[in-house]
């Protein structure tokens, strides 16, 4: 291996962890602010990713580039229905989230998660949606090129453009929860729901646009990702994407929104360097999971948990 | 007659399950005083506050707040009318520090646009928890949690301040600093207060009317000079 592929490989390596940072940070807000442990959330995503393939190629022809944003609109739809098929009965009412509710949202969620998966399934075996067909970056042109050449990389314009609208999303949702009244009682919700409701607020409603905000997160994750990935989307992609949310977001420290950004840039560059060593990207999940053992063993709230 | 009362609860029956609780509780609060609903432990102090603010439904009975009748209401809405409940054991969010839970509360509709004006009474009242604003409220001690729990209630504009237990768990001191405060705010906010103690002593100096409860049921009522004289209320309650 030589050097300049483990430049190439770190690069995307970045570019690959702020798309999974994205894709966590849904599920930073309802796992680490909210205590419900989403086992759907990779679901969702791939879900996500799907539905920006759905939108161009089977019914509007939508631009792959506006595709995050409209996921993210068909997102908020999804999260009610997911709200009230999943996870009304067990944490509408919890006060606190003791650990009995959360191992019930567990189950509820996984239920969920697996719909996902069967209907995605069943869509591609009946032939209404092929799988493998994300966007390989060529709906981002600049002066007739796909991409530029970065420090020796080629690096397709699309990729940028999924990056910066990862951060764009990353720095929204962290106003959200810091500065508005909103973000102050989700946060306060997990704690004393029924605290909330004598100051108030609804603690349904908060719960509520809790989990519309986390899963539009998700799809809008999973969109970003199609739009520079080429034959990477199918309903098995969750078993990358779940795994590596769960890591990314204990990484970063629970409910920290800007925690999981880091934490999945860490992962993408540590996946890109053990890439360039092994040439294996399964030794690369693996790996993960031994930097998250080593943090925890160092800081084990995580980087910016408290 | 009734535009005297801010609170005026008839006939209320409540329980937990299959348990029932209160069995027609009548009590009533005049605006601009001090009502002490005062009992032993298990008496049903607490769930008459629980069902006034609808945080357990009424079986039956009803709660009138400024004349309207707003028993089946859930307690988000009627702490948005100025019903505000100071909860037993506080109910902070330990994670949020004390500027964020006085956001909070000042940010409802009631309060909002004078948000300024009920902080600087908060910080007037409290000075410790000016200092302590970015503290998160896990870690203030047992007398500040209080404090911030009184203000977080204030911060909601309140037209009726209800405390349950203010006194739990302080040291002397701290209760006649809690008391003090308490009477402050009727005599200088006229705010109209809910008292409910265990500890009688404490509420018979500031409080204007009292009711005694015992297993769910009130069982005497009066002035609190009167109150003071019972040889019932000093038999049991005084020690006297």
């Amino acid at each position: 291996m030589d050097a300049a592929s483990l430049v190439t490989n770190i690069l995307n390596g970045l570019i690959t962890g702020a798309i999974l940072g994205a894709v966590a940070s849904g599920l930073t807000l309802i796992w680490g602010v909210m205590k419900v442990v989403n086992l759907a959330h990779g679901h969702l995503a791939v879900l996500g990713a799907f539905l920006a393939v759905i939108l161009y190629k089977y019914t509007i022809g939508l631009n792959p580039l506006l595709a995050p944003f409209a996921v993210f609109i068909i997102g908020v739809v999804i999260g009610a229905i997911f709200y009230y098929t999943s996870l009304h009965i067990i944490v509408g009412k919890a006060e606190t989230m003791t650990l009995k509710v959360e191992m019930n949202s567990l189950l509820s969620t996984f239920g969920f998660g697996i719909a996902i998966y069967g209907l995605l399934s069943y869509a591609i075996g009946r032939g209404w949606i092929a799988q493998y067909e994300g966007f390989t970056g060529w709906a981002l042109k600049v002066g007739g090129k796909t991409y530029t050449t970065i420090l020796g990389t080629n690096i397709i314009y699309a990729k940028l453009y999924a990056v910066a609208i990862a951060v764009l999303l990353i720095v929204a949702v962290e106003m959200f929860l810091r500065k508005t009244i909103w973000g102050l009682t989700i946060r306060a919700v997990a704690q004393d729901s029924r605290a909330v409701a004598l100051t108030g607020y609804n603690p349904v409603t908060v719960k509520l646009v809790t989990t519309l905000l986390s899963t539009a997160m998700a799809l809008m994750g999973g969109a970003l990702y199609a739009i520079f990935v080429g034959s990477g989307i199918n309903p098995d992609l969750e078993h990358v994407l779940a795994p590596l949310s769960f890591v990314i977001v204990v990484l970063g420290g629970l409910g920290s929104v800007l925690g999981t950004f880091i934490g999945g840039l860490i992962i993408g560059v540590t996946n890109g360097i053990v890439y360039a060593l092994t040439g294996e990207t399964a030794i690369g999940l693996a790996t993960s999971f031994v930097i998250l053992i080593l943090l925890l063993l160092w800081k084990p709230t995580g980087l910016f948990g408290r | 007659m009734s535009e005297s009362y801010m609170l005026v609860v008839e006939e209320l029956e409540s329980g937990y399950g299959e348990t029932q609780v209160l069995f027609g509780v009548n009590l009533k609060v005049r605006k601009g005083q001090i009502t002490a609903l005062l009992g032993s432990n298990g008496a049903g102090k607490t769930t008459t506050l629980w069902t006034i603010t609808g945080v357990i439904p009424a079986w039956r009975g009803r709660v009138v707040f400024k004349g309207d009748d707003v028993t089946r209401l859930p307690p988000h809405v009627k702490t948005r009318m100025g019903m505000i409940l100071v909860p037993e054991g506080r109910r902070l969010w330990p994670q949020l520090t004390v500027q964020e839970h006085l956001e909070i509360a000042g940010s409802i509709p009631r309060s909002k646009n004078r948000k300024d004006e009920l902080l600087e009474i908060v910080y007037q009242l409290f000075p410790r928890l000016k200092e302590r604003r970015d503290q998160k409220a896990g870690t203030l001690s047992g007398g500040e949690q209080q404090m911030l729990a009184i203000a977080r209630g204030i911060m909601m504009s309140p037209e009726l301040l209800m405390f349950d237990e203010p006194s739990l768990g302080l040291a002397p001191k701290l209760v006649q600093d809690i008391a003090k405060t308490i009477a402050q705010l009727r005599d200088e906010h006229g705010l109209t207060v809910l008292l409910v103690e265990q500890n009688i002593h404490m509420s018979l100096q500031i409080a204007d009317y009292g009711y005694i409860m015992e297993n769910g049921r009130i069982v005497l009522e009066g002035p609190v000079h009167e109150l003071e004289e019972n040889p019932m209320v000093k038999k049991a309650y005084l020690g006297l």
